[in-house]
């Protein structure tokens, strides 16, 4: 799909380039969050989709789209919330909810962190962001990402030393 | 350097950005075309759609179908001592409108593979009794029945021997995170406790007049289930959100923020609590988390809206101390005069109790510290929630062959500032670095220590210039800096503030 085919077809071209820069790294940020990768695509979609309704309002488009593939991430998360109290709680379901693709140890005390935790350490230990970049996507004080991820270490090191 | 509360841990650090880093490539492009949208949409608002109506609905029915119990029995008691009757929907009956067994949160986390009685003899051993009697010896009070489970619930029954000091449940999850997710006391119905908005409120209320003792109603953070007041009124300084505490059957209501909080209700009669209900929740999100509608605003507006500062951190403290905020940074001037200290601040505060050891951390940073009351997150570790005169102190103490010691002081309601920084370049013959300081309101004088990595511990006397400025330069460079400890008065030499980093 060219630039000018994409303006045809009704996205800005400067918001198609940023598409293709920007893609692959929310979308593994999106993955990172919500661990499935269809739902990261559809949410780094849909994150590109709103921002073409708004892109003159927008002043620092990468900015936007990130706070809005993190917020969209979290919405998803509440929702598998919902889901997941409608299961029943067989070992089965409980072993569903971590991940049988890539057994790791780590990967899945992540998937059992609170969100707001795992959020804070995603961005942290993978984005490497700064403590008031973090608080500014996260809504909050910096204090608080210090604690979200102080307490996201200690689940962590508690999950994986039983 | 090591600080108290954003502890490093290289290990877990490296394996966290190698491990992410490691599934993110697992991703590869090229993307996806992006969906065809017709030129007159482009006016259109795309947002996908929210649904929070339809979630409440659900969570409301997720309630309705989990009080209808659950057929599966998973019971890992080794030696379930007589055949019970008390289901987990009894248990849940005095509990908040909505609790769900299946996601709550644990208030207290035990690892390796104890029985549920076990685990309920744990928790009652934190949380009963007092700072004085050893967690077994207010276990050896008390009978446990551990009931039929339902699925990874099991709820466990227990009243002490003598039959007059309180009774209760303590519902424990078994499996993955095993421990105590509630406790419920009869007579005392938390069903009323609900958010509003941000705002957790209700009324505790206390159909069984014969409970021993008053009630203390407690808001806490989760993660930090402090009884920061025990048995006394809270201070005038709690910061709302941090813990507050309401008479027995008064009605309450807490701003927890975006912190999932703890309600905790102890009927404490002779000090020591007899008995406890407690429940976590879950902190609703902030709709204010959601992106802006930027299509709605003006540019000016928008830029607002993108520029929003974040609320100023210490903003009682910065405002107590505001007529001394136009210090400069610490840099042309230099370092804060030292001394070498007498007492090693720094070594483990030891005792034969919580209550000991905490009174030992007192006596080496000298002032005075006493432990009103003690809360266990872990099994194992204890929080102490201590008080230095009128000020709250929060102790972090654990037991180790017998022997109790205490660390990791902090003052709830002061503003923590840990960062430090080199001020001159990496191998400057002349090394200085700046070491942020907290404050509270009121600090006008004090004492900070902090050891380097020879095992020296240096001493700085703080004036309220200091704490002003936030900062003090000392020599040496950031990392060799190892841990530190402060102690702040106000005007007239009371002690408002007290910290000391983690074990290092």
């Amino acid at each position: 799909m060219t630039t000018e085919e994409t303006a045809a077809h009704g996205w800005p071209p400067a918001l198609v380039d940023l598409y293709r820069e920007e893609w692959l790294g929310l979308t593994r940020l999106a993955f990172l969050l919500t661990r499935d990768r269809a739902v990261a695509e559809e949410i780094v979609q849909d994150a590109f989709v709103a921002a073409r309704g708004r892109w003159n309002a927008i002043a620092n488009p990468g900015g936007y789209l990130r706070t809005s593939v993190v917020n969209a991430t979290r919405d998803w998360g509440r929702h598998q919330q919902v889901v997941r109290r409608h299961e029943p709680s067989t070992p089965e379901a409980l072993r569903a909810a971590t991940s049988e693709d890539h057994p790791d140890e780590l990967w899945d005390a992540l998937s059992r962190l609170d969100e707001r935790r795992r959020q804070a350490v995603v961005l942290r230990f993978y984005l490497d962001l700064p403590d008031d970049e973090i608080a500014q996507l996260l809504r909050c004080r910096p204090g608080t990402v210090r604690t979200l991820i102080h307490r996201a270490l200690r689940d962590l090191r508690r999950e994986m030393n039983p | 350097m090591t600080v108290p509360f954003d502890r490093k841990d290289p290990e877990v650090e490296g394996r966290l950005r190698a491990l992410l880093t490691e599934r993110a490539s697992t991703i590869t492009g090229p993307p996806p075309a992006l969906p065809e949208i017709a030129v007159d949409e482009l006016a259109v608002a795309a947002r996908p759609p929210r649904h929070r109506w339809v979630v409440a609905a659900v969570t409301v029915a997720a309630g309705v179908l989990l009080l209808g119990g659950i057929a599966a029995v998973v019971d890992d008691d080794p030696a379930p001592q007589q055949v019970r009757t008390t289901q987990p929907a009894d248990a849940l009956a005095n509990l908040p409108d909505g609790f769900d067994p299946l996601t709550a949160p644990a208030v207290f986390q035990v690892q390796g593979n104890a029985s549920a009685t076990d685990i309920a003899k744990r928790y009652l051993g934190r949380r009963l009794g007092d700072l004085d009697t050893r967690p077994e010896d207010i276990v050896a009070e008390l009978e446990f029945d551990a009931g039929a489970a339902d699925g990874a619930i099991v709820p466990v029954t227990w009243r002490h021997r003598n039959g007059a000091s309180g009774s209760g449940t303590v519902l424990v999850k078994l499996g993955k995170g095993r421990g105590v997710i509630a406790a419920t006391t009869p007579g005392v119905d938390l069903g009323d406790v609900h958010y509003e908005q941000s705002v957790l409120t209700g009324h505790v209320a206390r159909t069984d007049q014969a409970l021993p003792g008053r009630a203390l109603v407690d808001v806490l953070p989760f993660g930090d289930p402090f009884a920061t007041f025990g048995h006394a009124p809270p201070p005038a300084n709690a910061t709302a959100g941090y813990g507050s505490t309401a008479k027995g059957d008064q009605a309450f209501a807490v701003d927890t923020g975006e912190m999932d909080p703890i309600v905790t209700v102890r009927f404490a009669a002779d000090g020591a609590v007899r008995a406890i209900s407690e429940v976590a929740f879950h902190a609703p999100d902030d709709p204010s988390n959601d992106p802006p509608d930027l299509a709605n605003l003006t540019d000016e507006e928008r830029q607002q809206v993108l520029d929003e500062p974040l609320p100023p951190p210490c903003a009682t403290a910065a405002t107590d101390l505001d007529p001394l905020l136009t210090h400069a940074f610490p840099g042309g001037e230099g370092t804060a005069p030292r001394t070498r200290a007498a007492d090693d601040v720094f070594r483990e505060s030891q005792g034969d109790t919580p209550a000991a050891a905490v009174a030992q951390l007192g006596d080496d940073l000298g002032v005075p510290l006493e432990a009103v009351t003690s809360a266990a997150p872990m099994d194992g570790d204890v929080a102490v929630g201590a008080r230095s005169g009128d000020v709250a102190v929060l102790v972090h103490a654990w037991p180790h062959d017998g022997v109790w010691s205490a660390a990791e002081a902090t003052t709830p309601a002061a503003c923590w500032s840990l960062g430090a920084g080199n001020l001159t370049p990496l191998g400057d013959p002349h090394p200085r670095t700046r070491l942020e300081l907290s404050t509270i309101a009121g600090a006008r004088s004090g004492q900070f220590w902090y050891r380097d990595e020879d095992g020296a511990t240096w001493t700085i006397a703080l004036d309220a210039d200091d704490f002003a400025r936030r900062n003090i330069a000392v020599d040496g460079e950031y990392d060799t800096i190892k841990r530190t400890a402060l102690v702040a008065r106000d005007a007239d030499g009371r002690v408002v503030l007290v910290q000391k980093t983690s074990r290092g």
